[in-house]
């Protein structure tokens, strides 16, 4: 199989995946009734009207259709080195299949047999706001990796913030990472993130609906989001306000049964806000990484159902304590006392180094020396400058 | 014809140059040459009208004026006294062998008076090397002069004065004591470029701020100052100056020298004693941050010699002029190259910058979130990367002020108490570095560097685990250690312990 197959399927495919970048979305939901795209692509008038399209839905669908030029098309996306998989090829991800508007195709930048090696195995999708606090983004680091480690694929839209984070750990921990864009598949958006975009390309693969030259608009990145959704067997948000892109990545998540993980956040910090609506509607609260990943693979085993620990089961071992805090009350034999109160003043936020001093009494010199060796430990991380949280 | 000596801006420095005057029969009228700029060429019209007032009226005769060397470009007002007293020799008001061994500057008005220049702390400079027996300058710029030793500077304050004074020796000596008697007066108002600093006790908490500022002060680090808006930033950086040691007599005179040129005419009332704090707004163009002109002037860099350079906004600042402030900061001066010469501004400042986290300030902030748009946010930080912020060894966060800390819980530390800790800080590292000198490794090798600056075994663990974590860089490597060295020489230790690098991490810039 080449970059572009010269079967119908495929051309019919990459003429709707034209049209439905245009706006003749409509016609994707013909595709979820078991219609094929090429009944689509090549139907008449009559036929067409016969999906329940209006008579003015359909002449303008028609005339669109006129003004598609396939060839063109397919010599963009052999320039552009990318790969198209249409609807109803063996390559393409049958999870999309369960969507209410699946693609017509996808065009992938990357190597089809990688994508097609992370799509046979476990995938989860990490979501959040482009504005995260420090909290967000190292929460974001801890679970990329904790699932990387564990082999499974992180998919994410690869936006500033969160997203970025997600793909960044994955790949840093050796995961597997595949990315889905809002915009036209040949080039990074956002323009900083080229070089992640790069590296996902050489891993996963980065994804898209829209063809190559395609110019985003409001409302490509939403509609993007389903894709996340369905793409992940859950779905965790990290971080996101309360009218977060994330949060409609969370809703089509549900809408397709999948489970839905957020991170436990602030009352006071909008950008938590979301989380916690997700978390009082029912979604899984994220205590620890290690917890996130079990849960991860109980829910999606269980066939759906709806299980739960019970108090009795969260074991010790397992009771949220961030990675930092090594010991909950006394010290361990190696650790220095400054760098135990600074470790016990850092439980639950992110600190400056005057406010450390304040708290243990340490004079900022110390305070900052403690800081750095728990930091070199791996056991905090510096948030800003002078600013540290630990480790999670 | 009749000639003496005047004197030359070349940068910061002055050359001297011969003034000949002649006067032939001929349609009246006045030619200059020697590439005389445009302020020596309009000298002629001054000193018409200036003699003329002080009952020295030029013939009606044709007067050349020759400044050699001809290839030298001149500039300025301070060539009308000694064009003036050329001319008046030449025309038979003086006896033009009187005028041999003399130097004199200083601007001509129409009343015949003798206005101040700039730059003459140059300019005496050059005539006590070139050896004149005295300098006739402006009464005002006499405290200047007065501070090179070998010029005998005579103040006068018109045309008329300077005619009798070359005539006259008695004359001279009471030119002399007048001036003497007219600094005594002013010498008891105070000298400085400025307000008094204000105190470093006046900001509560911002203990880690503060703390950045004295190493900085006593390790003469470029410091980054990042925080949201309203948290002092600006606050603290204008009391940096206070807390570096006073100018020793050889850097006020650097100091004034350059201040002098670019005094544009105002008058310094003797050495500038306190430590000068430039904070050019962010719109500043790169010839007025480093330098330059087609006769190149100093810019802030140079104006903040031995001082303080604050850029307040960092970002903000255009991509060409924060460029352009790479190689003054590396070198400590600035060369500015043009057709004829090159010209040397001194440039050895330290470098306080400030910035918000982002456009908005919000960003990292633990409970708020950034509003800034990824596209702002990205430009911005563009702006940062590169290689002036790898020429800045500290970067300390300015938190917003917690309304309880504005309480006065604790007694703060002045300017003065830090100052001495600073000057203590610089005393320890001359002896260390003298006593070292003889058996420390010489090269760049980091094992050799770790050797001269004294590193513990524990601090060079823990720095080395930095590096293993990936925290550090090869860079930031050399400038954690550089700043844990001057830690260590704060608290007087001759070797650089496992606090002073855990320390240094914390102020790591990035």
């Amino acid at each position: 199989v080449g970059p572009v197959d010269q079967g119908p399927l495929c051309e019919a495919g990459l003429g709707l995946a034209c049209l439905a970048a245009e706006g003749s979305r409509v016609f994707l939901a013909r595709l979820a009734d078991g219609y094929p795209t090429t009944t689509l692509w090549r139907g008449g008038p009559r036929e067409l009207r016969g999906l329940g399209v209006g008579r003015g839905g359909v002449a303008e669908f028609l005339s669109r259709r006129a003004g598609v030029s396939l060839g063109r098309r397919r010599s963009e996306i052999m320039r552009h080195g990318l790969t198209f998989l249409p609807h109803g090829c063996p390559g393409y991800p049958v999870e999309l299949h369960q969507l209410a508007f699946p693609p017509a195709g996808l065009f992938v930048a990357g190597s089809p047999a990688r994508l097609a090696g992370a799509l046979a195995g476990p995938r989860v999708t990490i979501v959040g706001t482009r504005t995260p606090t420090p909290y967000g983004l190292a929460v974001a680091s801890a679970l990329a990796r904790a699932f990387a480690e564990q082999g499974v694929t992180v998919v994410s839209g690869l936006a500033l913030g969160i997203d970025g984070r997600a793909h960044e750990s994955a790949l840093a921990a050796g995961g597997s990472t595949i990315a889905v864009l809002g915009t036209r598949p040949e080039r990074a958006y956002p323009a900083g993130h080229r070089q992640l975009y790069e590296r996902v390309k050489g891993s996963g693969g980065v994804l898209s609906e829209f063809p190559p030259g395609f110019v985003a608009a409001k409302w490509t990145f939403p509609w993007r989001n389903r894709l996340l959704a369905a793409l992940g067997d859950a779905v965790f948000v990290v971080e996101g306000g309360p009218d977060s892109g994330a949060l409609r990545t969370a809703d089509c998540a549900l809408e397709l049964g999948r489970e839905v993980f957020a991170v436990p956040g602030h009352l006071d910090v909008p950008a938590q806000l979301g989380c916690l609506r997700l978390i009082y509607q029912g979604a899984w609260p994220v205590l620890t990484a290690k917890m996130a990943v079990e849960d991860f693979f109980r829910s999606t085993r269980m066939a759906r159902g709806r299980h739960r620990r019970t108090a009795a089961e969260v074991k010790v071992a397992d009771a949220p304590a961030p990675h930092g805090l090594r010991v909950q009350d006394g010290l361990l034999s190696d650790e220095r006392p400054e760098d135990h109160l600074v470790a016990r003043a850092l439980v639950g936020r992110v600190c400056g180094v005057d406010e450390l001093a304040l708290a243990t009494g340490l004079s900022p010199g110390e305070a900052s020396a403690a800081c750095s060796r728990l930091e070199v430990q791996g056991r905090a991380v510096r948030a800003g400058p002078g600013c540290y949280m630990l480790n999670i | 014809m009749a000639s003496l000596q005047a004197y030359a801006l070349v940068g910061v420095s002055a050359r001297p140059v011969l003034v000949e005057a002649h006067v032939r029969p001929g349609l009246p009228g006045m030619s200059l040459v020697g590439l005389p700029g445009a302020a020596v060429r309009e000298a002629s019209e001054r000193i018409r009208s200036g003699a003329a007032s002080s009952a020295m009226p030029l013939p009606t005769q044709r007067i050349t004026v020759n400044l050699p060397p001809a290839d030298l470009p001149k500039e300025g007002p301070g060539f009308d006294l000694p064009v003036a007293l050329a001319i008046l020799a030449a025309s038979g008001y003086l006896a033009p062998e009187q005028l041999r061994g003399v130097g004199a500057l200083g601007e001509v008005a129409l009343d015949g008076g003798v206005r101040p220049v700039s730059g003459v702390l140059s300019c005496a400079e050059a005539a006590s090397q070139a050896g004149v027996s005295f300098l006739l300058l402006p009464l005002p710029n006499l405290a200047e002069a007065r501070e090179v030793a070998g010029a005998v500077p005579v103040g006068v304050r018109c045309l008329a004065e300077a005619v009798r004074a070359v005539r006259d020796e008695g004359y001279r000596l009471r030119l002399h004591q007048r001036g003497e008697r007219w600094l005594g007066r002013r010498e008891s108002q105070p000298v400085g470029l400025g307000p008094r600093p204000p105190d470093l006790s006046d900001i509560a908490g911002q203990h880690a701020a503060k703390r950045a500022l004295e190493v900085a002060a006593a390790g003469a680090h470029h410091l980054l100052l990042s925080g949201p808006p309203g948290a002092g930033k600006t606050m603290l950086a204008r009391r940096l100056p206070g807390l570096l040691p006073s100018l020793t007599r050889f850097e006020a005179i650097e100091v004034t020298r350059i201040w002098s040129v670019a005094g544009g005419g105002r008058s310094l009332s003797g050495l500038v004693r306190e430590r000068p704090f430039r904070a050019p707004h962010h719109t500043v163009s790169r010839a007025a941050l480093v330098g330059g002109g087609p006769t190149p002037r100093p810019g802030e860099v140079s104006l903040a010699h031995r001082g303080v350079l604050f850029l307040d906004e960092l970002p903000e600042f255009s991509r060409d002029a924060l460029e352009s402030l790479r190689q003054p900061l590396e070198d400590g001066c600035v060369v500015i190259t043009r057709r004829q010469s090159a010209c040397v501004f001194p440039a050895a400042t330290t470098l306080i910058a400030a910035m918000n986290p982002c456009p908005c300030g919000f960003l990292g902030h633990p409970r708020r979130s950034c509003t800034c748009t990824a596209g702002a946010l990205a430009h911005y930080n563009d702006r940062l990367s590169g290689p002036l912020v790898d020429r800045i060894d500290l970067q300390v966060g300015v938190p917003p002020l917690e309304i309880d800390a504005l309480e006065p819980a604790v007694r703060e530390a002045t300017t003065a108490e830090v100052r001495a800790r600073v000057e203590g800080a610089r005393d320890f590292r001359r002896e260390r570095e003298a006593r070292t000198a003889s058996s420390a490794p010489a090269g760049d090798h980091p094992t050799a560097v770790e050797r001269r600056l004294c590193l513990s075994p524990p601090g060079r663990r823990l720095l080395h685990e930095a590096v293993a974590a990936g925290i550090l860089g090869g860079r930031g490597y050399a400038r954690t250690l550089g700043v844990a060295r001057t830690l260590a020489d704060l608290t007087g230790s001759w070797q650089v312990r496992e606090v002073d690098v855990g320390e240094a991490l914390a102020l790591r810039v990035g």
